[in-house]
């Protein structure tokens, strides 16, 4: 496999199916490619999506879904509501096929709030997800998505001037991309939302089953308790189902706190104070975890981090960490604190007393990089209940 | 109600000859104690279970007994199982057991996660006792070819690992005793041999109704009284941290005597 | 990523930190999956590993018992006998400082010698007698 394309030379790829003339002539703004049913024959969708920063579907009657397999599941996609249709009726055609597919970094663009409405509370997206339009004939959806595109994509307001301090650069990071652009809030700032789906999923491919595991054999209708330290706007509040679980996050950004209360309403997100006090009691979560914060942070607060983790967590339930552990110290722009595994465990070790026994150990390995960077960790908490 | 006493020191801390005391004061340590042989030198009074299930933990877990780094071990359900066996067949059995094997060390929270009510004594010794005396050893045993020859290499072609092990055993004792403060007491080798009534004081303390044996009974005066030793060191950023693990545990005994002091009428 | 084919590592931390990742993943690869490999390679279940636990401690026991019965002074005349008693009785401590490997291929010949015991006996002149005891049947039940 190339290189990943860096974003230079991404643009948005609409596909306008059976539309192609009249979304052609639509003057749509900025570098973009418009492709018709012939060009997403399998053989050619590879090619055709490419270089795409993201892709739009206004055809979904006609567009092969089934066909985006393997890398081509990274580009983000911008499914385009047909004009005309109930919830149901679109639920029963691109349910499976389409609806289902989609996550965190995916949107929807819908004229109509009552369908959406429907489809979002059905497939749990957030409010985020919509791109509203007003008209939603093809060649008019094409052109209000594009116009929204181009707005997101401009330059955003600078953050993190002078030397790095984890809290005070995260915190203004989060507050600056909140307002604008929450979903570059999220992995990598100075990537492509692409990228960073990249990540995402491969991330969500180790996180996924382990989170299955913590959860275990409790049964179904006992509330499974989660946090996330570090959450953002909440990517990973996505991935479990709020009806069986509560989902907690803390993060040391206000803006991040407002954008991921907006995102998920039925979920809990608080603000982390300075000196890395979680603001639960004592045996609160049955799984608490953090993705990518720990290597960002000095490890006083490491410490402080996962020693706080430790208390908020029951007997029994997990402690989860998928984090780099293999940085050189090559940039002095760098917010990462270099630090091996055995380093963490040691610290872990040290910071839980050795009340844990290892669960699991998986390395985890990104596209865009020539060597494995990430691992996760998963420990269970040994001990009697203090509280009931 | 059963209750239980874990001996844990690192390895030649003088664990031994606190086992010999409690264990003629009526502690009961296993049904099958090993006497010391070439493969396991230090071995009197262990309990040749519960040594199997540590090794057994520890060979799961690619190690030997001799952990010079902190451990985060994968016990299986099958190594709990087995934990739980032990303890109840000794529980229905005995009104007050307890097992003392240096490997413990590093287990501590596995057997309190089983044993919420069990009381830790503390044994330690100066680094520069321990380390020294596990050189000198592993030396001769390499010469003479008895034990494991991969052990026996380590101590020579990794710099600092005795002193290392001494580090990562004590460690964790120290991290037991600061989470369970009232289940642990903390005694050095010097205390003993000096004369601490430890079995008064381990009766006063948790009333577990020992028999007091003299210590000169149990214990071989004629063992080496040089305290300290020069530490060779490699790794110097070594010092700080061996240095700190050593006061805190002179601060622990301390506290120990300090208690006995209150408890004892005034002469 | 250079387009050439050869480039010369500039960070040399980053490429021990891959290794103890790497290094450690295995290590967790190998605990889960039962203990150490075998030197072939493939790695031992834990099931399996502690069935072969069992049997070196069922083969002591079985020694154990023979030697404290009315047999006992008649088997130790047997060169097999004292063979076995002495590698698993008399030395047994050695098993325990044993390197994984040794350890592993230690215990395989316990079981092999359990095997061959346990068949010699129930063949042999009184393994009538033997059959006769429940415990002697579990064993057999378990290891022919």
């Amino acid at each position: 496999m190339g290189r990943v394309p860096t974003d230079a030379d991404q643009h948005p790829v609409f596909y306008a199916g059976r539309f192609f003339d009249e979304v052609a002539d639509a003057g749509l703004l900025g570098d973009h490619t418009v492709l018709s049913d012939w060009d997403v024959l399998p053989s050619q969708l590879s090619a055709a999506l490419e270089r795409a920063s993201v892709l739009v579907v206004l055809d979904l009657f006609s567009f092969p879904f089934e066909s985006l397999t393997g890398d081509l599941r990274d580009v983000p996609l911008v499914l385009s509501l047909p004009a005309g249709f109930d919830a149901g009726f679109l639920t029963t055609v691109f349910g499976r096929a389409a609806f289902a597919r989609l996550g965190f970094f995916d949107r929807v663009a819908a004229a109509d709030a009552g369908v959406w409405g429907k489809l979002r509370r059905r497939y749990g997206w957030t409010e985020r997800q919509r791109i509203e339009i007003e008209d939603d004939r093809p060649e008019n959806a094409a052109a209000e998505i594009s116009a929204a595109l181009e707005a997101e994509s401009a330059l955003l307001a600078s953050f993190g001037e002078g030397d790095y301090e984890a809290n005070r650069y995260w915190s203004e990071r989060g507050d600056a991309l909140a307002g604008d652009a929450p979903d570059r809030a999220i992995c990598s700032v100075n990537h492509s939302l692409r990228f960073n789906k990249a990540i995402h999923r491969i991330q969500a491919a180790v996180l996924r089953p382990q989170f299955a595991a913590a959860r275990g054999t409790q049964p179904e209708d006992v509330p499974f308790d989660v946090l996330e330290v570090g959450a953002g706007i909440g990517r990973w509040a996505a991935g479990f189902d709020p009806a069986s679980t509560r989902f907690t996050g803390v993060d040391i950004s206000a803006g991040m706190v407002k954008a991921a209360r907006a995102n998920f309403p039925e979920c809990r997100f608080d603000r982390l104070g300075a000196e890395s006090i979680l603001p639960y009691g004592d045996e609160s979560f049955d799984l608490a975890f953090s993705v990518t914060v720990m290597h960002h942070n000095p490890t006083p607060t490491k410490r402080a981090l996962i020693s706080e983790m430790w208390r908020v967590t029951r007997p029994g339930g997990r402690l989860m960490f998928l984090e780099d552990f293999v940085s050189g110290g090559w940039s002095t722009m760098s917010t990462v604190y270099p630090m091996s595994v055995l380093r963490f465990v040691e610290l872990l070790v040290e910071a839980t007393a050795g009340q844990v026994v290892l669960e699991h150990v998986e390395s985890v390995r990104y596209p865009h990089d020539s060597f494995t960077r990430g691992g996760l960790l998963s420990v269970s908490k040994l001990g009697v209940a203090k509280t009931w | 109600m059963s209750d239980q006493l874990i001996i844990a020191g690192f390895h030649r801390s003088g664990t031994s000859a606190t086992a010999r005391l409690l264990h003629r004061g009526g502690l009961f340590l296993g049904y099958e104690l090993l006497e010391a042989l070439p493969s396991n030198p230090y071995g009197h009074f262990e309990d040749r279970e519960i040594v199997n299930l540590h090794t057994r933990i520890l060979s799961d877990n690619e190690q030997t007994w001799a952990v010079g780094e902190p451990l985060l071990p994968v016990v299986g359900q099958q190594r709990w199982q087995l934990m739980q066996r032990i303890i109840d067949r000794r529980n229905s059995e005995h009104r007050i057991w307890g097992f003392k094997d240096p490997r413990t060390c590093l287990f501590m929270m596995l057997w309190k996660h089983l044993l919420p009510n069990a009381k830790v004594l503390i044994v330690y010794r100066h680094f520069s006792g321990s380390t020294y005396s596990l050189g000198q050893r592993h030396s001769s045993d390499m010469f003479l070819r008895r034990g494991s020859a991969q052990v026996h290499g380590r101590f020579w072609e990794e710099p600092d690992f005795a002193l290392r092990m001494w580090l990562v055993h004590n460690n964790a004792l120290l991290a037991f005793a600061r989470t369970f403060p009232e289940d642990t007491m903390t005694v050095s080798l010097d205390m003993i041999r000096d004369g601490f009534p430890l079995v008064w004081a381990l009766n006063r303390r948790w009333g577990l109704d020992l028999e007091d044996v003299p210590v000169a009974e149990a214990f071989d005066q004629s063992i080496s009284v040089r305290r300290v030793r020069r530490q060779p060191v490699s790794d110097r950023r070594l010092i700080g941290k061996v240095q700190g693990t050593w006061r805190r545990l002179e601060e622990l005994a301390g506290e120990t005597e300090m208690a006995l002091r209150k408890e004892t009428p005034v002469a | 990523m250079p387009e050439n084919d050869f480039y010369t590592p500039t960070d040399m931390d980053l490429l021990r930190m891959e290794n103890e990742l790497l290094a450690f993943e295995v290590r967790f690869l190998k605990a889960r999956s039962g203990g150490p490999s075998e030197i072939a390679g493939s790695p031992i279940s834990l099931s399996r590993m502690t069935h072969l636990e069992e049997a070196e401690t069922d083969l002591k026991l079985l020694l154990r018992r023979i030697k404290s019965s009315p047999l006992g002074p008649v088997a130790g005349t047997n060169r097999n006998f004292r063979t076995l008693n002495d590698r698993y009785l008399k030395r047994s401590e050695e098993a325990l400082s044993m390197s994984p490997p040794q350890r592993i291929a230690y215990l395989e010949g316990a079981e092999r010698d359990l095997v061959l015991l346990l068949g010699r006996l129930a063949r042999g002149p009184l393994g009538v007698m033997f059959r006769r005891r429940k415990s002697f049947r579990t064993l057999q039940e378990r290891y022919l």
